[in-house]
């Protein structure tokens, strides 16, 4: 149960960084205007870490945490 | 994660734990610009299916074997999305939700059949009470194995395959991986065969005579 939140909580983030970025979680634009944002950068304590690897990387745990993989299992 | 048979069956096999996957199949686009991410999930999905299986082997509750292998299976689909296989993960959905949900049922019939029995060393010799709950759990056990001409074996088989194919640094790792967690899946589906259906009977002797 702690799990699931603990997911959807990194996905919440995912979320939030799209609004910010893109001003919508409409599939069809995001999927649209990505190619445009490759090179963004966020920084991130001193990190230079690329926009788009942020947000897959938010996501991927959430769907870790959904389908039970492992480090989020239970 | 636990609930009543039927409600597992439903959650377990097709909706719930599945939304994970499907939510990166559908993100796949976003997924593709970022070649680190892909390499996570690989790995993170293969050693998901080694682990997984490996652990339903040791389970002696019924629906906790069945639970796991669908973790393992939900490995399967991971790994093929981090090669970029996104056709074959939702084909290997498809094909999950359905034997995994005969699997729940055949599961919930033998468990209300011996009275919330959930042990399978208590069970044994079901063969002869239970043959139509036994034909069902066949089919569901060995298309899970991947025996030919059943569901399971087009789209592991097919997963398999083109892991072996694929020429990144991770997939040959990725593969032995994969091969071993197939080997572990015919181990405890065969097991939950013999222990269920054709071993000696360990039943108690107040629900021997009415099932």
């Amino acid at each position: 149960m702690i799990m699931n939140r603990i997911a959807d909580v990194f996905f919440i983030f995912a979320l939030v960084l799209l609004i910010l970025y893109f001003k919508s979680v409409n599939y069809i634009l995001i999927f649209h205007l990505m190619p445009f944002f490759l090179n963004e950068i966020i920084s991130f304590f001193g990190f230079n870490l690329k926009l788009i690897d942020v947000i897959a990387f938010f996501i991927l745990i959430g769907a870790i945490g959904k389908s039970a993989q492992i480090g989020l299992h239970t | 994660m636990e609930g009543p048979t039927p409600v597992s069956a439903l959650l377990h096999a097709a909706t719930m734990v599945t939304g994970g996957v499907f939510l990166v199949i559908r993100c796949s686009p976003i997924f593709e610009y970022s070649n680190i991410i892909l390499c996570l999930m690989t790995l993170i999905g293969g050693i998901t299916a080694f682990f997984c299986a490996l652990i339903a082997i040791y389970q002696y509750d019924i629906k906790k074997v069945i639970a796991y292998s669908t973790c393992s299976q939900l490995g399967y689909m991971f790994f093929s999305c981090g090669l970029s296989n996104y056709h074959l993960a939702i084909f290997h959905l498809f094909n999950h939700a359905f034997f995994k949900a005969l699997l729940f049922l055949g599961a919930g019939s033998i468990i209300h059949s011996l009275f919330d029995e959930q042990d399978m060393r208590r069970m044994g010799n079901l063969v002869i009470n239970l043959p139509y709950t036994f034909i069902c759990f066949c089919i569901g056990s060995f298309s899970i194995i991947g025996f030919p001409f059943l569901t399971g074996f087009y789209s592991k088989d097919l997963i398999l395959e083109v892991t072996f194919n694929v020429y990144i640094i991770d997939a040959w790792f990725i593969y032995f991986l994969a091969l071993f967690a197939a080997f572990c899946t015919s181990l405890y589906s065969i097991k939950i065969l013999l222990f269920v259906f054709f071993f000696k009977n360990n039943r108690f002797k107040s629900n021997f005579f009415v099932v």
